[in-house]
């Protein structure tokens, strides 16, 4: 009895060890470092079409969907020197076409890179995709950032039940 | 006894035009949605203290929900709605202030509001997979000229960048002027 009593703690820390290992391994790529991670999370609603021509349709919750195929784009405002980690991409694609969004840098003369993207996968629910880790490091002074979603909406679109919705992107970022 | 009776009705009536207001969509129309509280007369409740803070959007800035929202710029960061006078003639503008904040209250900015012409302004959150709370959302009251109203939360918001996404909306009735929004938290 005793020696059970005296084992116990330490087969509890063992228990809590593992139990917390498991947490951890359980955690998306995506989720916040302790103390360095931030998120910027931007709803679909608020992004503006690339071309003033773009026909495009709110569909409730801050998601959108377009009926002819129509560019998006959202600044992305990062401090100098943080660290760009991964975009989450929220959507329903129930469509034979995709959604890409891209996280892009532009230096202002017409050059431009992606830096990360992610595209989205057929289902007929809403979920979300995420891209790789871009461990790039943000440069404010030369380059310009932004959150594209692009060439996405290309058939499908049916009033509120638009097989192809964009709902908006979550980027995460280290300090 | 008569006065009662009148203010009884007026609150009435001011709960029910919310109550139609969130059926016809013209919110979000979240079952969730409070009535904001009133902040105390002659205090100016959303005055910067020590430990909070601003994020104030011109209305020009504000996107358009739906390509066939009609807008003209009216001058000074302000724009007037020329609808259509539903969801689909609404703006938005994303919120991004620090995760563990907690936003307190937003005073929205208006001009030319009237009976039939009035903007209603919202904070509403997002869940990524279409689910939304108006967390606030209030109409602008009948003022000819400038006007600003400040509706404090009925309990504050603490921000989480990892669940939600936020966004200030504004939704027309009418062709009002809307002039932008200042949303008002404390630091974390």
């Amino acid at each position: 009895m005793t020696l059970k009593t005296r084992a116990l703690p330490g087969m509890l820390a063992v228990l809590l060890a593992t139990c917390a290992l498991q947490v951890q391994a359980a955690q998306p790529p995506d989720a916040m470092p302790a103390a360095i991670g931030h998120y910027v999370f931007i709803p679909a609603s608020t992004f503006v079409p690339r071309d003033s021509s773009a026909v495009y349709q709110y569909v409730g919750g801050g998601c959108v969907s377009a009926p002819r195929g129509a560019d998006f784009v959202h600044k992305l405002i990062l401090p100098q020197g943080s660290v760009l980690r991964y975009v989450r991409s929220y959507y329903k694609d129930a469509s034979a076409n995709t959604l890409t969004v891209y996280v892009t840098r532009y230096d202002a003369a017409g050059a431009l890179v992606d830096v990360g993207s992610v595209t989205s996968a057929d289902g007929s629910g809403y979920t979300s995709g995420l891209s790789a880790d871009m461990n790039y490091t943000v440069d404010a002074y030369n380059q310009a950032y932004v959150v594209n979603a692009d060439n996405v909406f290309k058939d499908g679109f049916d009033g509120v039940d638009a097989s192809l919705v964009f709902c908006g992107v979550r980027v995460l970022y280290d300090l | 006894m008569k006065r009662k009776l009148v203010t009884v009705l007026l609150t009435g009536a001011l709960f029910a035009s919310f109550a139609a207001m969130a059926q016809t969509g013209e919110g979000e129309g979240s079952s969730s949605f409070a009535p904001a509280m009133t902040p105390a007369s002659g205090q100016t409740p959303d005055a910067l203290t020590a430990g909070s803070a601003y994020y104030f959007v011109p209305a020009s800035a504000f996107s358009r929900r739906s390509s066939i929202a009609s807008t003209t710029y009216s001058g000074g960061g302000c724009i007037t709605m020329n609808g259509p006078s539903s969801t689909d003639g609404a703006l938005a503008t994303d919120i991004q202030i620090p995760d563990g904040a907690s936003i307190i209250g937003v005073r929205y900015f208006y001009a030319n509001s009237t009976a039939s012409n009035y903007v209603t302004v919202s904070i509403t959150s997002f869940d990524g997979a279409s689910g939304f709370n108006d967390i606030v959302l209030d109409a602008s009251p009948a003022q000819a000229g400038f006007g600003d109203k400040y509706i404090a939360l009925a309990t504050a918001e603490v921000v989480d960048n990892f669940t939600k996404s936020y966004a200030i909306q504004a939704y027309p009735t009418g062709t009002p002027i809307f002039c932008g929004a200042r949303v008002f938290y404390s630091t974390p």
